[in-house]
């Protein structure tokens, strides 16, 4: 036993991956996607990526990267027609009433009657008349000791005037029944242009509620297994603290609702063979131990993730979430040695002194980015950290102490 | 761009302060293991141990601690001892005067220049 390295060993792995991720997310930061693309005024369609923009709901510029000549430019709704993401949402630039100058609108159906959205309001376009669709409102009617509450849908008699003529008439059941949202206003007109006979593009048709990816995740862990707070006279060494991590699980992402946040739930296998020096000296002796032990662990990752940054096809976020741990524990070879100072006599005892929880539960928290979002196949990156506090060393002949086990993993995860 | 840098700089720092390194004193000491009878008859008897480790120090002795009292120890119990560095398994084989039917507790010993280790304790019956 001499000199080691605990923790992060060797070093120079330690920093090889930070260089690796480093390198990554410098790289990353001038990598965009080419799906999306501008209408310029001259009608001319511009592919590029969008960058620095993560929702574009009420965005009052947008940031395209031409795909050309990489030229980054801002756009203000007076500078285009219209512009699309890649995963199929597509906004225009229009004049509202209410508004002094062009806003960009979310088209949520293109046809005779297109169907707009603006700051959760929504709007019809009825061949180049522009008509605001009033929510639901709910009022009090009735003097003040008896008063009854009654909710108004005023947009429900607005799409029956706009729809007005044989095919309304016969949708005025589903429109007496709708509701103020996207799905329920496009499902409404997108069966008035089938019953008509018109064309039209459903745009919010294509981009799922949820998107749902299997993903496969290969990786190093690298464990620190120490008391804390850290006690100088007792002193814990594994031979290694670096161990490889393989999972694989899904992720719930692109929520159409909550387009930041995401889900994860994994299952991984991590086996973490190895072997512990323990030392402790006090004023009256020295105890030193070994034991080789097997052990292998069955983990569940959950998380909950906040998307932070988008730069163009790349999404970093933060995880926070925790890690159910099962663990199977097999002891090789476990010694003791103690030796008292004043009469220099070590008495030798083959005895297991480290104990690790069979079940446990670990906070976790991670950082990550998803290179490729939205595209069929992607990159995910992450570095996690997770603390798990209720292990026990007991040596006689001193009582239990418990040590606190902090990992961090860099994984690399695939993506479909 | 900006926010980026600053991603990776943190990361950079959080993995580069990971870093720590702990001293462990070298183990002087021998390690062995527990005694075992391998024989025993009305007149001898035959002990045995393994070395796991001899540490660091020159083993001069080694050999067996027999008592019917706790905690066998050289100068208070019966020692059978040889001189030198045992091989990795000894054994050593020696006439007694044991009780037949009573209980007695073994300990096996390496002395070295520094000390003497002790293996755990055993119990054994004289069953002759």
């Amino acid at each position: 036993m001499g000199k080691v390295l605990v923790f992060v060993s060797p070093m120079v792995l330690n920093r090889y991956f930070a260089s690796l991720l480093l390198l990554i997310l410098l790289s990353i930061s001038s990598y965009g996607q080419d799906g999306d693309f501008v209408v310029l005024p001259s009608q001319e369609k511009v592919y590029g990526s969008m960058v620095n923009t993560f929702d574009f709901t009420n965005a009052k510029s947008v940031n395209f990267r031409n795909s050309s000549d990489q030229a980054v430019n801002q756009y203000m709704p007076s500078d285009l027609i219209a512009f699309g993401l890649d995963n199929g949402r597509y906004f225009k630039s229009i004049h509202l009433p209410e508004e002094n100058e062009k806003v960009f609108v979310q088209v949520i159906l293109s046809g005779e009657k297109s169907l707009y959205k603006y700051k959760k309001v929504f709007y019809i376009d009825d061949d180049g008349k522009l008509v605001k669709l009033n929510s639901s409102y709910s009022q009090s009617l009735g003097a003040e000791s008896n008063t009854q509450r009654s909710n108004f849908k005023p947009f429900v008699n607005t799409l029956n005037l706009i729809l007005a003529g044989d095919c309304g008439n016969s949708l005025v059941v589903t429109v007496m029944g709708a509701k103020y949202t996207e799905n329920s206003l496009a499902e409404i007109l997108s069966k008035y242009h089938e019953c008509e006979g018109l064309e039209f593009i459903n745009h919010i048709q294509e981009i799922p509620l949820v998107r749902i990816s299997p993903m496969a995740t290969a990786g190093l862990a690298f464990l620190n297994q120490d008391y804390y707070p850290i006690n100088a006279s007792k002193v814990m060494v594994f031979d290694r603290n670096s161990f490889p991590v393989f999972q694989a699980g899904v992720r719930f992402h692109q929520i159409r609702k909550l387009p930041r946040l995401a889900f994860d739930l994994s299952v991984a296998y991590m086996n973490r063979d190895n072997t512990l020096n323990y030392q402790f000296e006090n004023s009256e002796g020295l105890t030193t131990g070994t034991q080789v032990y097997r052990s292998s662990s069955i983990l569940v990752p959950m998380f909950v993730d906040y998307q932070l940054f988008k730069f163009g096809s790349v999404g970093t976020y933060i995880g926070l979430g925790g890690i159910v741990r099962n663990t199977s524990f097999e002891v090789d070879y476990a010694i003791v040695d103690y030796t008292l100072f004043f009469n220099s006599v070590t008495t030798v005892t083959e005895e297991q002194f480290f104990f690790n929880e069979d079940r446990d539960f670990a906070p976790a928290i991670k950082l990550g980015a998803h290179i490729n979002q939205g595209k069929k196949v992607g990159l995910l990156s992450e570095l996690q950290f997770d603390y798990q506090s209720k292990n026990t060393v007991r040596v006689w002949p001193y009582s239990d102490s418990t040590y606190k086990q902090f990992t961090v993993a860099f994984l690399f995860s695939i993506i479909f | 761009m900006a926010a980026i840098k600053y991603t990776s700089i943190i990361l950079f720092v959080l993995f580069l302060s990971a870093c720590a390194e702990v001293e462990l004193a070298p183990r002087k000491n021998p390690r062995l293991s527990a005694a075992t009878v391998q024989k025993i008859d009305p007149v001898s008897v035959r002990f045995a141990a393994k070395v796991y480790d001899y540490g660091t120090q020159e083993v001069v002795e080694y050999g067996f601690v027999y008592n019917d009292k706790p905690t066998p120890r050289v100068g208070d119990g019966i020692t059978i001892s040889r001189a030198g560095k045992p091989d990795d398994f000894f054994e050593l084989e020696t006439a007694h005067t044991m009780v037949p039917g009573r209980k007695y507790l073994l300990v096996a010993f390496m002395r070295t220049t520094n000390g003497i280790t002790y293996s755990g304790i055993v119990e054994f019956v004289n069953q002759r």
